[in-house]
């Protein structure tokens, strides 16, 4: 926030993008999906520009950051009224093969089963689970208390297992 | 004990105690750590939570990120800046609506759409949109074409927790083919409209907030527009 400070928000920006840039890239493509990803990831540091002079500090620029981007990808989901389209998988008919445990680290297959999971309890879990947020950071995001976000990952990750283990159907 | 499905019974108390930070019963973490089918389904989520935590890494923005979200702010600030249409615009509007305000830009709808506006009015001294910025005072003005025989709602929120709901009543403002409805916002704060079109709501089933309302006007059938993002700073 230096930068920012010293009345460069451009440069505030790039320090943003380098420190961030990759990590709401990802949540954005688990969020939307490969077709909106690079509109919504470049819509969220276009918001968060313009915004940055409201930044008030209450919670990390991090979490400031990811709430924006979450916005974004809600907003584009409900113009597109679809869940995110998770490219295709050429090994899908082999996993019916896969033990479990390979299954379980089996990329494609995570992305699919997250795919069929609800925006919310989808973003609970890459926020947890994938992005490595502490509950206090995610109830600045989702702007919900932390043992709503609590049960909703740990149903997530028992449906996310069922989705895996029955390969992705 | 091959059989034993007490892990998986009882998967998702275990996993919320986990992220709860609680302890687990100890007699059932005995359990598990001498039961194979459990032990294996523990290390099967423990695999699920590991893949996960490796999974951002991949998917990388693009290298041409960085430009391409400059060369996007650049744009808007160049539309930003087209000032003499833009303010003639808004000076012919406000010689028309001195006297009253602020009045909405709604196209004529045809039969059974839903047109949508909403609008900031404030001071008007000075000019009335700023982004989708406003200031403690201003009001924010919701306007809606919406037939006659159609039922429609008004939901505004703040920090995504309900404010104020109507629909046929005040505050709401119910004519022939609209509704309106001016909001004062006098709290600081990120604000947002909904307009529930199509269907009657039972709003004891809202639980009043942002994204439930919507999931929930949603499975009942409603139509849903959201206004954008109005930040009262």
């Amino acid at each position: 926030m230096a930068a920012l400070d010293q009345g460069h928000p451009k440069e505030a920006l790039s320090a943003l993008m380098q420190g961030y840039g990759d990590a709401v890239y990802a949540f954005c493509h688990r969020m939307v999906g490969p077709a909106l990803v690079d509109d919504v990831h470049q819509l969220t540091f276009v918001h968060a520009y313009e915004s940055l002079s409201s930044f008030r500090r209450e919670s990390s620029l991090r979490a400031w950051l990811f709430g924006i981007a979450r916005h974004r990808c809600l907003d584009a989901l409900r113009r597109e009224k679809r869940r995110p389209v998770v490219a295709a998988d050429p090994d899908h008919h082999a996993t019916a093969h896969e033990p479990l445990t390979d299954r379980l680290a089996n990329r494609q297959l995570l992305a699919r089963c997250l795919g069929t999971l609800e925006a919310k309890s989808r973003e609970a879990v890459v926020l947890r689970c994938e992005q490595g947020m502490s509950y206090g950071e995610m109830e600045k995001i989702c702007a919900e208390k932390a043992p709503a976000l609590q049960m909703r990952v740990a149903r997530a990750l028992v449906r996310l297992r069922k989705c895996i283990a029955l390969g992705g159907l | 004990m091959a059989d034993c499905s007490r892990f998986a019974d009882s998967a998702e108390d275990l996993l919320l105690a986990q992220e709860q930070g609680r302890d687990l019963d100890p007699d059932l973490v005995a359990h598990i750590d001498s039961c194979a089918a459990c032990t294996r389904e523990r290390d099967q989520y423990a695999l699920l939570r590991a893949s996960l935590d490796a999974a951002p890494d991949h998917h990388r923005a693009p290298a041409d990120a960085q430009a391409r979200i400059f060369a996007r702010i650049a744009r808007r600030e160049e539309d930003g800046q087209k000032p003499v249409f833009r303010r003639l615009a808004w000076l012919s509007a406000a010689a028309v609506a001195a006297a009253a305000a602020w009045f909405l830009v709604a196209a004529p709808a045809p039969p059974q759409s839903i047109d949508y506006n909403w609008q900031i009015s404030g001071d008007p001294t000075r000019p009335p949109i700023r982004g989708d910025y406003a200031s403690p005072g201003d009001t924010l003005k919701l306007r809606a074409t919406v037939p006659t025989d159609m039922p429609g709602y008004f939901r505004l929120y703040r920090g995504a927790r309900l404010r104020l709901s109507c629909g046929e009543n005040p505050p709401c403002r119910r004519s022939p083919d609209a509704m309106e409805i001016d909001f004062p916002l006098d709290t600081r704060g990120d604000y947002q409209a909904l307009l529930f079109t199509g269907v009657v709501l039972r709003f004891e089933d809202h639980p009043g907030e942002l994204q439930s309302d919507i999931a929930a006007a949603e499975a009942a059938g409603a139509t849903v527009k959201l206004s954008a993002m109005v930040r009262v700073r």
